[in-house]
């Protein structure tokens, strides 16, 4: 019985905890760098399916999940990106006005988009350790 | 290189177009933000800084017709994300960074010559010239770097303040200048003869007449208020040298005369340009337009 509530628990409070981590990480603007350095990640893994510019790219992070992700945090970390040689950008002429400039993955940026996933997988299991060491309960109540 | 000029040119007055697509209080919120950007710095890659401000006017067009405002797609804090895009911009060339400092030495030379070709017995004083240089270049560094630290700052608690502030650096300036050509020692001075310099003002008029005329209409309209002024610059000049009206310039009436036309010359440039510029003002194509 007590096994059962406290997976419960465990599970709830697990997901609320990578909730509050999601929402922190896009809502954040004074990220840490550990938090930059998932964004990076995650922008690479968007960029992955397919080439974007710079709208396309909000939409899409807005849809996966990244609800409050503002362009102002995109954009440099764009030029972040294709400085260090992970992205190539091209102008594309489009539809609507001026040439728009789209970003794609480099053999590089694939490389490092795999070491986050690597360094991603690590981290989660290092704090689900955590968590399970704690029998999953991060109050004082206990039955 | 020429190609890549053409382009920066290009871009901005498609920047220019562009930007009366947003409505006033996106209009607002990118131009702070152009403004911003743009004056970071003199040696920012030109190129990089147009592409990136198109870059940024497109998504903020795309987000308006999706009933998105710029504060809200772009975030709150754009001063934070200005900073960093600029982190990231490349420097200029070094070729570019020759251009420009070039263009300053000789725009705060050709003060500094024209004042010694208008006026009796001086001759050109290479110190006076490269101090010049020097100063310019720092005032031009004090402009933009004011320019762009006001831009997100808090206002001043009275206006009064800051134009007093404003008066006073101003007024620091041009006494630096005047400084400058006071006490400036002798040591590497020419004397340019007067017939040399006839030809050589000679030569500058129908340059500049000539370069006038090889410009666009629209681009013409600009210059058009110098002409008079460079026009009777140059005859005072001229005048000042010829044997025959030599003497009777350096004589009381003849200054009189030289300093009227020279107001009359003023005059003229503000009022042609005043209407010159009516046109593109009302397009809003001015550099700090506010209002399309």
């Amino acid at each position: 019985m007590l096994y059962i509530i406290g997976k419960y628990r465990y599970n709830n409070i697990y997901t609320s905890m990578l909730y509050k981590l999601a929402k922190d990480l896009v809502s954040n603007v004074k990220a840490t760098q550990l938090l930059k350095g998932v964004l990076e990640g995650c922008v690479l893994l968007v960029v992955l399916e397919d080439e974007v510019y710079g709208y396309e790219l909000v939409q899409k992070l807005k849809t996966y999940g990244f609800t409050e992700i503002v362009a102002g945090t995109v954009y440099p970390l764009l030029q972040k990106l294709e400085k260090q040689g992970y992205l190539n950008s091209m102008m594309r002429h489009s539809p609507d006005g001026p040439d728009r400039k789209y970003y794609r993955i480099t053999p590089q940026g694939r490389i490092h988009c795999a070491e986050f996933i690597d360094q991603w997988a690590r981290l989660t299991t290092n704090v689900d350790h955590l968590i399970t060491r704690n029998g999953g309960y991060i109050d004082e109540e206990k039955e | 290189m020429k190609k890549k000029n053409d382009e920066v040119k290009e871009m901005i007055e498609q920047n220019n177009r562009l930007r009366c697509e947003l409505n006033e209080e996106n209009k607002a919120y990118y131009e702070q933000l152009l403004l911003y950007i743009r004056t970071a710095g003199i040696f920012y890659d030109d190129y990089e800084v147009e592409t990136l401000l198109m870059q940024i006017l497109q998504d903020l067009r795309s987000a308006q017709n999706e009933g998105q405002s710029a504060a809200v797609f772009f975030g709150k804090s754009p001063q934070k994300a200005a900073n960093e895009m600029i982190g990231n911009l490349g420097k200029a060339s070094k070729i570019e960074i020759l251009k420009l400092s070039g263009l300053i030495f000789a725009i705060s030379s050709f003060f500094e010559l024209l004042n010694v070709f208008t006026s009796p017995g001086k001759g050109i004083n290479f110190i006076v010239l490269i101090l010049n240089g020097l100063l310019s270049y720092l005032v031009v560094i004090l402009i933009f770097s004011v320019l762009h630290r006001t831009i997100y700052a808090k206002i001043f608690k009275r206006k009064a303040v800051s134009y007093l502030l404003l008066w006073l650096v101003c007024c620091a300036v041009l006494g630096l200048f005047v400084l400058i050509t006071v006490f400036s020692p002798d040591w590497l001075t020419v004397y340019v003869p007067d017939t040399a310099a006839i030809t050589i003002i000679s030569i500058f008029l129908i340059a500049v007449i000539v370069m006038l005329f090889r410009r666009k209409k629209e681009e013409r309209k600009t210059w058009w208020g110098f002409i008079p002024w460079i026009c009777i610059m140059g005859i005072i000049g001229i005048s000042l040298r010829l044997p025959v009206t030599k003497e009777w310039m350096a004589a009381s009436q003849g200054k009189i005369i030289a300093a009227v036309s020279i107001g009359v010359g003023w005059i003229l440039f503000w009022i042609i340009s005043y209407f010159s510029m009516r046109e593109k003002r009302r397009k809003g194509q001015t550099f700090f337009s506010n209002k399309p």
